[in-house]
């Protein structure tokens, strides 16, 4: 390429380190508005991110209000069947409120696991958008010294040609 | 009792969704790329460093590395030379590989150019073609050898290389061992030739001592001698079959016969000679004559021993008898011949000689060049008396004197003409004969007569003299000029008188024009009075005619009373001045005005 530098465009060979540092410039401005880019995208990440826990924690929401349900349904058929055989539905310490008792444990820890099912959920994802968040900002600065050491190399690489 | 219902789980459990941890993934991609590029800058600039470390590096080596001359002295001492830089840096391995570079190509051109310079002394004792003289002394005061052998060379040319070489061992044995083949290469070719250059010299000297030796042992003095002695056959056949022997080394083919026509050739004319001078030596009673008709008869019996041997010598190279007595005879006849020839030389010499010393006094004689011409006719009077006795009397008819003048000399004082003077004849006087100085120094007199004459009557036209004057009376208008012009007359007259006598140039008109400068004064006093006289004239005039009673030197009243006449018509004017006109009035008035004026 250095036999075409002389008579290109009728430049001189410091014009043309010129034009090498100016194209350098742009290639770290260039570099800017990458890392600016990447952070924009990383930010919209992070919003989608926070979106999707919040979803995914009315889901288990959802889910605990449904084993409460279960629990109830279960509750009311044995004190029906309780009450239909003679039976005191409601006397402690029978084998039937033993066994309303294993259901309610069962029932309530469904529950419970829904409930921390949703608050991790939700804290996760407000995590994972904080990391895009994060991602994005060093992108940008990644952008600017990027763009600094593109045209530093630049400058230099010019200076070496006179 | 009635059948109690289960609770059925739905089976949930803890979940915990993957986080993805862009962040730091961000930031260890940037760090990475970061760390990419300082790498990149990083070895940008090792490289930059190395090169400029590499040329800088370079640059020292090459200025400092050892001179011609500090390569010389380690090579006088026999010593290695040191090197800048070292094998651990850049710019050590840098300078050290310029230095070495540099050094590699100094000892090159130093041992090439000492090689050369053997190499020459050496090649100009071989050309010398012997071990003596001033290549053979440049050989052994420059180089401490005796004989210019090959392996002589050989040794010289080794320690040379050896010597540059071991400069080297120390700091690079690789250009060390790599200069020593490359020279090893280019003598050798040298050695070669030298040594086919050697052998051929002393092959020619071997044949030139033997040819020169041949020279002396069988010259025709040496085989006459032979021919003239005791056992002349046998000697002179065993020196025949010696020479031959020795010439078998250095002759072969056409050379060898030519070798033996001429030892033929030299027996031929040693024999004739022996012959030839043993008849014209031993001629008795019966004379040269005798003898030759006995050899011509073959009738040797009352000839010398050696004329014997002669005659069969001659006989044997197919000489007859008759062509043996023949050219003795031819021999005597030249002998009488050249002597004759001698006489006729001898007196043509002579002859020849008087002639040149005839020209000799006779150019003498046009010269004056008395010493010249004594000496030759000193020789002439040996050979032709009469002839010197009449070139005597010549000369000293022209008084001893060159007898034609110089051309030139003479061409130059007759184209001055009537210039000419008594300093250019003086000048010139040494180059003209008798007749030539009469007649120049008598045209420098008429000439410069008459260039007096002209100042006289120059000078006389200036005082306004007349030419017939003789004596004037002292109350004479022009009794004071003519004075003055006697004086002035007579001193021209002393100035040519001086030049005469001292020979040199003599310009009348200028003197003259000195003296009338000089006696200015007194021509003006002259001049003065006449103007006066000739106004007071006037003024008596006009007191007679008009009646006036004008003073003498009233020059002022003179004039007033002119222009009172001028004012006047003529018949108004006194009677006596009636007849004036008044140009003539106007000429009285100016004479009047002039002396009034002085």
């Amino acid at each position: 390429m250095a036999f075409m530098a002389a008579p290109f465009l009728g430049l001189t060979a410091a014009q043309l380190a010129g034009v090498a540092i100016g194209v350098g410039a742009l290639g770290g401005l260039a570099e800017v508005r990458k890392g600016q880019a990447e952070q924009v995208r990383l930010n919209a990440e992070a919003r989608q991110a926070e979106l999707q826990g919040r979803v995914d924690a009315l889901e288990y929401k959802r889910q605990g209000n449904e084993s409460l349900k279960n629990l109830e349904k279960v509750l009311a058929a044995n004190t029906a069947r309780s009450a239909a055989g003679n039976v005191d539905p409601f006397a402690s310490g029978e084998s039937r409120d033993l066994i309303a008792r294993l259901n309610m444990r069962d029932g309530v820890n469904e529950f419970s696991i829904a409930r921390d099912n949703a608050t991790i959920a939700n804290k996760m994802a407000q995590f994972q958008a904080a990391q895009y968040r994060s991602a994005g900002k060093a992108a940008k600065q990644t952008g600017y010294l990027s763009a600094l050491t593109t045209i530093g190399s630049s400058v230099v690489t010019a200076r070496q040609i006179k | 009792m009635a059948e109690q219902v289960r609770y059925r789980s739905a089976g949930l459990s803890l979940r915990v969704p993957k986080v993805d941890f862009t962040a730091l993934r961000a930031q260890s991609q940037g760090f990475g790329t970061m760390a990419q590029s300082l790498s990149r800058m990083s070895n940008f600039f090792m490289q930059q460093s190395e090169q400029k470390a590499k040329i800088e590096g370079a640059e020292y080596g090459a200025e400092t590395a050892p001179t011609q001359t500090q390569i010389k002295d380690a090579y006088t001492r026999g010593e290695e030379i040191e090197l800048p830089g070292n094998k651990s840096t850049v710019y050590g391995r840098a300078a050290r590989k310029a230095a070495l570079s540099i050094v590699s190509d100094e000892i090159s051109a130093l041992a090439s150019s000492e090689i050369a310079r053997v190499g020459s002394i050496f090649d100009a004792t071989v050309d010398a073609d012997g071990v003596s003289g001033e290549a053979a002394t440049n050989l052994a005061q420059q180089l401490n050898i005796d004989d210019p052998t090959p392996s002589s060379y050989a040794l010289k040319m080794n320690e040379i290389i050896a010597g540059f070489g071991s400069v080297l061992d120390a700091e690079s044995p690789a250009i060390a061992r790599k200069f020593r083949a490359e020279m090893a290469i280019k003598t050798h070719s040298k050695y070669r030739d030298y040594q086919a250059k050697f052998i051929k010299r002393e092959n020619k000297r071997l044949e030139n001592n033997f040819r020169r030796n041949h020279a002396d042992n069988y010259s025709v003095s040496a085989i006459a001698d032979i021919m003239k002695g005791d056992f002349a056959e046998e000697a002179l056949a065993s020196l025949r079959s010696d020479e031959i022997s020795k010439s078998a080394s250095f002759l072969d083919g056409a050379a060898v016969k030519t070798f033996l026509d001429n030892m033929s050739k030299t027996e031929e004319t040693a024999a004739k000679q022996v012959v030839q001078n043993g008849v014209f030596n031993a001629a008795g009673a019966r004379g040269i004559e005798g003898m030759i008709d006995d050899i011509q008869n073959g009738t040797l019996t009352r000839l010398p021993d050696s004329v014997k041997f002669g005659i069969k010598v001659l006989r044997e190279k197919g000489k007859s008898d008759f062509e043996i007595a023949q050219e003795i005879r031819t021999a005597r006849n030249q002998i009488l011949q050249f002597k004759e020839n001698e006489d006729k030389a001898a007196e043509d010499l002579s002859k020849e000689r008087e002639e040149q010393n005839i020209a000799l006094a006779m150019q003498a004689m046009v010269s004056g060049d008395t010493n010249v011409f004594q000496s030759r006719i000193l020789q002439i009077k040996r050979t032709n008396p009469e002839k010197a006795a009449e070139l005597e009397e010549k000369y000293i008819e022209a008084g001893q004197r060159r007898t034609e003048s110089d051309p030139d000399v003479r061409n130059k004082l007759v184209s001055l003409a009537t210039n000419i003077s008594f300093g250019d004849v003086a000048e010139h006087f040494n180059m003209l004969n008798n007749k030539d100085r009469k007649f120049f120094t008598e045209q420098a007199i008429k000439y410069e007569d008459d260039e007096f004459k002209s100042a006289v009557n120059w000078m006389r036209g200036e005082l306004d003299i007349p030419a017939d004057i003789q004596a004037l009376a002292k109350d004479d208008d022009a009794y004071k000029r003519a004075q003055l012009f006697s004086k002035l007359k007579g001193r021209l007259d002393l100035a040519l008188t001086e030049a005469r006598k001292t020979q040199t140039n003599f310009d009348s008109l200028a003197i003259a024009e000195k003296l009338m400068r000089e006696s200015g004064g007194e021509l003006k006093d002259a001049l003065d009075a006449q103007t006066r006289k000739q106004a007071n004239s006037s003024i008596e005039n006009l007191n007679t005619a008009g009646r006036f009673s004008i003073p003498e030197d009233g020059y002022t009243e003179a004039i007033a009373k002119v222009d009172l006449l001028l004012a006047m018509k003529k018949n108004q004017r006194p009677a006596g001045l009636r007849t004036l006109s008044d140009g003539a009035l106007l000429n009285i008035k100016k004479a009047l005005e002039k002396a009034r004026d002085l």
